[in-house]
């Protein structure tokens, strides 16, 4: 349902197999000598998402390209952001070598990091 | 603490809190977006260690790592930093707090960005302080400082006055170790009990130390792992080294249970500490809790600041700041500094062991004294001196003398020569003691000491001595080498039983001169400064000068003009020891050698000083060195005499003994090291004499008569000034003449030429100069001269304008024409002008001024019109305000012709109110001459003048007297009134 949502670098992304999104606050806390928090918010709303595709080798490759850039303006359900694709992984799926015309099916899981 | 709203007030209270920041480096702007996180950090202090400093002067730093800013490579050193942090609101909106001014010192490129180190305005003090103003009000030497170093004051004077000392006048004393506009600022700020920090401005503030608490933070408002000490620190006493008799001055309150403060050898309390006792007057009532907090921002809080600690393990503690470290989006870090009093008051190890001397002994110690050196002493190789004598009496047969001895020598090692091998030898020190006389075999300690500054130290003791009067004389032998002792570093505790110490004056003499010894006729002396010091055998010295004789007294009034000898005399109970300095009463023309600025040549008859102050001295020909000038005796009785002054000392009359009918004139010239010329007219020969010594005239040398080669006959003047060796050492006297030539009008004006020695050439200029130039000849041979001269311009030959000329030592002639921003207005057809140049050695440029003169019928006006910077090439660089210009109508019909210093800024209008009740009016022509006001300035400083003379628009009768009421009064830089008045 994501698969028209993913848009990096205006290209659609598959449907992910799998999909988590989280947002972080950026924060400085510190212990009060009474024990409260003390904290200084330097940014809310800090998205990272997870994600992992099950797809052929061609979109394996481009999956990669796209991990090896410093940044990619990043689309997710309507968000636009600037956000670093990271820890790229891909596993084989297996008995999947013998697909005809592909290098087999792989499980790619990327991390998307906003900036 | 920095004015906050109640808004921002509540968000800091909050446990979250949200910043931005924002700021420029240069012209662009910067946000937290162009700050690597974590890098951020400004940092500054007053205090450190275990005190609270008086008199710190600290630079606030600033670090940060910027990322994302297009400045150039290379261009951000030099930059200026500017920030501010804002703190989010309830209603999400920012407010901005500012946190200082810095300049870029340091920019190293990472990987990361541009990490920087910034300092704020601190270090523009770090200037050599090229200033021998030593006498005024705080304010006024922060004013200067300022202004010399390019920073503005954040305080007013009433700012200044409020603070401890602040309406004091204060003299620097003249021993002491200001190098820098900085150290100067310490030294004010310590004497004002506070200390000195730039705010948030960037500008140059003194604060004082509070325990009036700005904020209240409790424990659930800052983090674990603050401490606060369970000790209050504060002082009660206060000591200040007395530079004159080298000793301790020391001022309390009571109960003096507190810390002991050392102000050092704070130059502007000397001869005055009562300043000393009212700085621990209000120091005494801070009293402060060492401590370490860190809390979120903001960075609201000041150095000097005062926060209370309330709850946890604070227990209300009220504390100072005087460190913080602010880091954005981090820890604010405060501190405060101090040490235990009662740990302070605890008696050292010294005055333990004394005590238990006490207690064995008991009552049979009944003398303890401490002897010291009181004049230095050389000892050389193989030559026996004595370095301590004193003087004690043996009261009963039994008795015992216990004798502690520290000696600080510096020594020098003597070379040893063995087959061209050259070693320098142990330096050896042989010490041997004598009773009346005989050496006392008990104990000769000899010690190896090393070359320079050693520390010997040794004790012995005496018993059995007959009874009766004794003298003990300590003395050294060196071999190897030679050793100094400065006065006071012989020190000797002695005490003992069945002995008494004869205490008794050795000599008496004037420590210190008063602070003036130059008075206008007709003033009373002043001998505030006078320190007179006894010096007793044990080699103390006291402050006597109370008890002296002076006459003539303070305050009497000088009745006569001439140089008089002030005799002070003191009697220590038997015996007169007497003493005299010399004082000079003037009549007419007021100086201060405070305001003359060594290097300066003044030519003709303008002096001015580093504040642009121009008067005349007519009297004060020549500027020879720092502080030394000659003055002149052109005619009367006494004409071809002269007498030297330096450091406000006269020297006796001089005759030029070679004055063997070639004399016609003294000329108005001298150079640095002393020398004045004489010169005739007639042959055009010239002939210097060189001052040699203190005082002494030297030989007036034939060999360096001189013929101009000239051929024509018209030679007047020299205005000239000669190369810094003189010719004595064959380079280059450069010499004015005067050849007058008519022009259209019907007026004379006169051309110029110089004179190298090295060629013997005259050269002629195409410059007619009308009056005196202002020259400034450099170390290489360089000559430069502002020459006014009168405008072809006629028929308007009023105007003055000023041109520039340069003959550089490669013979490059430079010649300048300044008309377009250089003209002067001469006020009265009566008048002249004239010009000052000097060199400014610290920016390497010359300064120029142009002065008028007006003649007011009572005598002369003088006013500095212009002021330029000029490059060595004579280009203008900028103009520069006139400060200041004196006034001084030497009226001789006058009772009261004293000095008149007409302290305003000729460079803008400004307005001021005269307080015009206790003046009578005199009438000169079109202006009025007050013989008594006071001028106040735009901040309300009050300066008292005399014989303002004052233009009026209109020309009222001459004939009757009448009384004039001016309700105003204002001052103008217009051309054709200086001063107008309503009537």
């Amino acid at each position: 349902m994501l698969g028209k949502y993913i848009v990096v670098n205006s290209v659609t992304l598959p449907n992910p197999k799998s999909f988590s999104l989280s947002e972080e606050t950026v924060e400085n806390v510190y212990e009060s000598e009474a024990g409260t928090d003390l904290a200084q918010v330097v940014r809310f709303g800090k998205v990272s998402a997870k994600a992992t595709f099950q797809v052929t080798s061609l979109w394996r490759d481009r999956l990669k390209a796209m991990t090896q850039t410093a940044t990619q303006p990043v689309t997710i359900d309507g968000q636009s952001m600037t956000m670093r694709l990271r820890d790229y992984s891909a596993k084989l799926v297996e008995n999947s070598e013998n697909i005809e015309g592909t290098d087999g099916l792989w499980t790619v899981s990327i991390n998307f990091i906003e900036v | 603490m920095y004015s906050v709203s109640a808004d921002y007030l509540t968000a800091l209270a909050q446990p979250v809190h949200k910043y931005r920041l924002s700021g420029t480096v240069g012209t662009e702007a910067f946000t937290q977006s162009n700050i690597i996180s974590g890098s951020l950090s400004i940092s500054n202090k007053v205090s450190e260690g275990s005190e609270i400093k008086l008199g710190s002067v600290y630079t606030g730093e600033l670090r940060a790592t910027f990322t994302g800013l297009s400045i150039a490579r290379g261009s951000w050193v030099g930059k200026k930093i500017t920030l501010s942090e804002g703190l989010q609101l309830a209603d999400e909106s920012f407010e901005d707090v500012p946190l200082g001014a810095f300049t870029i010192a340091e920019a190293t490129h990472k990987a990361d960005g541009v990490a920087v180190v910034a300092y704020d305005a601190m270090t523009a003090f770090d200037k050599s302080r090229n200033d021998l103003t030593d006498t005024g009000t705080a304010y006024d030497f922060l004013s200067l400082m300022c202004q010399k170093c390019g920073v503005t004051l954040g305080m007013t004077s009433a700012d200044v006055a409020a603070l401890t000392n602040g309406t004091e006048t204060l003299s620097i004393y003249s021993e002491n170790d200001i190098e820098t506009w900085r150290d100067l600022l310490s030294w004010i700020a310590q004497t004002l009990c506070s200390v000195a920090t730039i705010n948030r401005d960037g500008e140059l503030e003194l604060r004082q130390y509070s325990d009036s608490s700005n904020a209240t933070i409790d424990e659930t408002h800052r983090f674990t792992g603050c401490s606060f000490s369970d000790f209050t620190t504060y002082y009660t006493g206060m000591s200040v080294v007395n530079i004159a008799l080298r000793q301790t001055e020391y001022k309390s309150v009571t109960p003096d249970d507190g810390l002991t403060y050392n102000l050092g050898s704070n130059p502007l309390v000397q001869g005055d500490y009562e300043l000393v006792q009212n700085i621990i007057d209000d120091f005494s009532t801070v009293q402060l809790v060492p401590f370490s907090a860190q809390m979120l921002g903001g960075a609201i809080y000041d150095l000097c600041d005062c926060l209370t600690f309330s709850g946890g393990i604070a227990a209300g503690a009220v504390c100072g700041i005087m460190g913080f470290t602010w880091k954005y989006n981090g820890a604010y870090s405060v501190s405060g500094f101090g040490s235990n009093p009662a740990l302070a008051t605890a008696k050292s190890k010294a005055e333990k062991d004394i005590e238990a001397i006490y207690n064995t002994i008991g009552e049979e110690i009944n003398q303890m004294s401490v002897v010291q050196n009181s004049s230095a002493v050389t000892c050389g190789e193989d030559t026996e001196t004595s370095i301590l004598t004193y003087n004690f009496e043996v009261t009963q047969e039994e008795n015992t003398t216990m004798v502690d001895v520290s000696v600080v020598m510096t020594s020098s090692a003597s070379e040893t020569e063995v087959d061209d091998v050259y070693t320098l030898s142990d330096i050896v020190a042989h010490l041997s003691f004598y009773v009346d006389g005989s050496e006392v075999n008990v104990y000769a300690p000899e010690f190896i000491v090393d070359e320079g500054k050693d520390t010997m130290t040794f004790n012995y003791s005496l018993s059995g001595l007959s009874v009766g009067a004794h003298e003990f004389d300590i003395r050294l032998e060196m071999s190897g080498g030679s050793g100094s002792i400065a006065v006071g570093d012989v020190h000797e505790m002695l005490w003992g039983y069945g002995i008494t110490f004869e205490v008794y004056v050795k000599s008496v003499e004037i420590k210190r001169l008063p602070n003036n010894t130059v008075y206008m006729l007709n003033s009373n002396f002043d001998y505030t400064g006078l320190m007179v010091g006894a010096a007793y055998n044990n080699g103390l010295v006291d402050d006597v000068t109370a008890d002296c004789d002076i006459t003539p007294g303070d305050g009497t009034q000088a009745t006569q003009p001439g140089v008089y000898e002030v005799s002070v005399v003191y009697n220590d109970g038997s015996n007169d020891y007497e003493m005299s300095f010399d004082a000079l009463v003037v009549n007419g023309c007021f100086f201060n050698e405070n305001t003359f600025k060594a290097g300066m040549m003044q030519t003709g008859i303008c002096v001015m000083d580093d504040e642009g102050n121009v008067s005349s001295v007519t009297s004060l020909q020549s500027i020879t060195n720092d502080h030394e000038y000659i003055n002149l005796i052109t005619s009367g009785s006494d004409a071809k005499k002269f007498r030297f002054i330096r450091n406000g000392l006269v020297s006796q009359q001089y005759t030029l003994t070679k004055a063997d009918g070639t004399l016609t004139s003294l000329g108005y010239c001298g150079i640095p090291g002393g020398f004045v010329y004489q010169y005739k007219v007639e042959s055009k020969k010239y002939r210097l004499v060189k001052v040699v010594g203190d005082y002494e005239l030297g030989v007036v040398s034939e060999e360096v008569l001189m013929e101009i080669n000239r051929t024509d006959t018209d030679y007047g003047f020299i205005y000239g000034t000669f190369s810094q060796y003189g010719v004595y050492t064959g380079h280059i006297i450069y010499g004015f003449g005067n050849h007058t030539v008519t022009v259209p009008n019907g007026d004379s004006v006169r051309t110029c030429g110089f004179i190298d020695t090295r060629t013997g050439e005259y050269r002629d200029t195409d410059f007619p100069i009308s009056t005196w130039p202002g020259m400034v000849c450099m170390d290489d041979g360089s000559l430069y001269a502002l020459l006014p001269y009168k405008q072809d311009t006629y028929p308007d030959p009023t105007q003055i304008l000023v041109g520039f000329y340069a003959w550089l030592a490669d013979g490059t002639e430079i010649k300048i024409d300044m008309t377009s921003d250089f003209n002067l207005m001469c006020h009265g057809n009566t008048g002249g002008a004239s010009a000052i140049l000097r060199y400014d050695e610290e920016n390497d440029c010359l300064v120029a001024y142009a002065i008028s003169r007006e003649a007011t019928g009572q005598g002369y006006n003088f006013k500095a019109m212009k002021g330029f910077v000029l490059d060595l090439r004579g280009n203008i660089e900028r103009e520069i305000p006139i400060p200041a210009y004196i006034d001084i109508p030497y009226a001789s019909g006058l009772t009261d012709a004293t000095k008149v210093r007409l302290a305003l800024n000729g460079s803008t209008a400004q307005t001021g109110v005269v307080d015009g009740i206790n003046y009578y009016p005199y009438w000169s022509g079109q202006r009025l001459l007050f013989t008594e006001a006071n001028y106040f300035n735009s901040e309300g400083k009050n300066s008292p003048m005399k014989n303002i003379m004052v233009n009026i628009p209109c020309v009222p009768s001459q004939t009757k007297e009448r009384i004039v009421v001016i309700d105003s009064l204002y001052w103008e830089d217009s051309p054709n009134s200086i001063v107008r008045a309503t009537v």
